[in-house]
């Protein structure tokens, strides 16, 4: 009996972890075999045309990426901050836990409720109309949690030995913060940043109603009433609303790229984590 | 070798040294935890330009006296201070006085070298550049300085721009001391610097501290009697009573070594120190 049981447990564990192997593989397949025809040069290069059955999805991806650098760089600052006033300021504070409760619950948000606050507040109340502006803020809150949970485990990592070093040579302590925590944690910032950038990259919900249109868009050149092409709301609509063979092609080209700019993102960040890796392993 | 001025052998009573004004004074110091105390009224006195040295066996509070000397104690704050250590005669402990500018005029070692994921050089500048002592043009020489101070500078002046972890354990050490130096403090703490080297290291350790009390102050912890014998001038021994550290013993270091007089000093110092 115990000889099958050693046996079993190690085939049901791989068994499971082949499954969710797979499920990554096969969506990759899927949008690899149907998407690779659609990519040309003037796909990435030119603007839709014909509610997309012709043309590319070049301003959907300029939009994209105008969406979660906003987000990066409105959530990563803060995230920075809120870690190090949760790991440093409030070390045995009582509201520490309730810091912590906070992000996760933020985290737990439903991304639909995200879009109804930012249409509520931003389009409505403060009257940005649809504008990037109202992406970025919107899908940076989103990242926010990811990004500072894993800050604050980066930070809560980082040997004891190395702030009392500093200490011990008379810094203060934002200059410990300054010299030893931040670049110390700059490996969860990246860590952080991928796991949430890959997330907003896709996200409709928040943006559909606050920050991006179907056609008609090019760069913004404003804040209000200012809207992008994203990719996810364009594989939304051509996904829900077309017919027609040639934009199911096209929605498997921008299926493809989005899949690509997730991947991409990793991978130029590959190295530096590596790196960072290395030498905290030290 | 200088030697304290007070009458060797004024044993088992702690802080009865009465010198105009040592370069650092504890006075009744103890620390306390929810637990209860780990150190208890601990008084002494460290004369300038010598090597003081706290024995005692493992757990009986001599890292948390060192600790307490220099405030590094505040980044526990689950330790409660009570009483005063005096740096030339001012208490380090005043509300008035700047916690990190004491840090920076005491300096420490710890037990396991702590080198920076940077450059040797960017070590060695650490604080020294943040703590402004060393501008663009003066920090080269400050780093030589340093380094030669620490005797490191022979071996390391071609490689000053790698990475410090590429160095050996006992270079790290040094690399450290020469990082603590480049602050130019008045007292240096040492918490067993040596027990994480080798005997060649140690004893390049060991002879470095006989050349740096020159001109500084030096406090080391050391469970190696035979180290404390080598280097030290005073010591004091520090052991548990009534389930808390206390100094039972503190006399001149031969007084102490030959002809100790508490009966926790004989047993540790008949176990060899360890």
């Amino acid at each position: 009996m115990r000889k099958f049981i050693d046996l079993a447990v190690p085939l049901v564990c791989g068994f499971c972890a082949a499954a969710t192997c797979s499920v990554l593989l096969l969506i990759a397949a899927a949008i690899l075999f149907r998407g690779v025809p659609a990519i040309t040069w003037n796909f990435l290069t030119e603007q839709i045309r014909l509610v997309g059955a012709a043309g590319g999805i070049f301003y959907n991806l300029v939009g994209t990426l105008i969406l979660i650098t906003t987000a990066l760089c409105l959530a990563g600052p803060m995230a920075m901050a809120l870690s190090l006033f949760h790991s440093i300021y409030l070390k045995a504070h009582p509201l520490r836990g309730y810091v912590t409760l906070f992000l996760y619950t933020l985290n737990g948000v439903p991304s639909i409720l995200f879009g109804i606050f930012g249409m509520i507040v931003l389009v409505n109340f403060l009257g940005f109309g649809k504008s990037w502006l109202n992406g970025g803020i919107l899908l940076g809150a989103m990242i926010l949690p990811t990004l500072a949970i894993a800050l604050i485990e980066r930070i809560e990592s980082i040997p004891v030995k190395y702030i009392e070093a500093a200490a011990g040579l008379g810094l203060s302590r934002s200059q410990t913060i300054w010299s030893v925590i931040i670049p110390q944690s700059l490996s969860g910032l990246l860590t952080g940043s991928l796991l949430g950038l890959a997330r907003a990259a896709g996200e409709t919900a928040p943006i559909m109603f606050t920050a991006t249109i179907f056609a008609g868009a090019t760069i913004p050149h404003g804040v209000r009433q200012s809207p992008v092409l994203s990719l996810p709301y364009h594989i939304f609509i051509l996904a829900q609303d077309s017919f027609d063979p040639s934009t199911g092609t096209k929605l498997w080209g921008a299926a493809l790229v989005l899949l690509a700019l997730a991947f991409g993102l990793s991978l130029i960040a590959l190295p530096a984590r590596l790196r960072i890796h290395e030498e905290a392993n030290h | 070798m200088k030697k304290p001025t007070t009458e060797p052998g004024s044993i088992c009573q702690p802080g009865s040294r009465n010198l105009s004004q040592p370069a650092l004074e504890v006075r009744h110091l103890s620390v306390t935890t929810a637990h209860g105390k780990i150190l208890s009224d601990v008084n002494c006195a460290v004369e300038a330009n010598t090597v003081f040295g706290i024995i005692g066996p493992s757990g009986a509070g001599k890292s948390t006296l060192l600790r307490a000397m220099n405030r590094l104690i505040d980044l526990t704050p689950a330790l409660r201070v009570e009483g005063d250590v005096l740096l030339n005669g001012l208490s380090i402990y005043d509300r008035c006085v700047d916690t990190n500018a004491v840090r920076a005029r005491i300096g420490m070692l710890f037990q396991q070298p702590v080198v920076f994921p940077a450059t040797v050089i960017e070590n060695v500048l650490f604080g020294a550049r943040r703590l402004g002592k060393a501008s663009r043009k003066t920090q080269a020489a400050l780093a030589e300085k340093a380094l030669t101070e620490a005797a490191l500078w022979s071996e390391v002046k071609d490689r000053l721009r790698a990475p410090a972890l590429s160095l050996s354990v006992g270079q790290q050490q040094r690399l450290c001391l020469a990082r603590t130096l480049a602050v130019e403090p008045d007292v240096i703490l040492m918490d067993e610097p040596t027990s994480a080297l080798d005997p060649r290291s140690t004893h390049a350790i060991e002879e470095l501290i006989l050349r740096l009390k020159e001109r500084h102050t030096i406090v080391i912890v050391t469970h190696n009697v035979a180290q404390a014998r080598r280097i030290t001038d005073w010591i004091a021994c520090i052991c548990v009573r009534e389930n808390s550290g206390q100094i039972v013993e503190s006399a001149c270091c031969d007084v102490m070594l030959e002809n100790p007089q508490c009966l926790e000093v004989i047993e540790f110092l008949n176990r060899g120190g360890a």
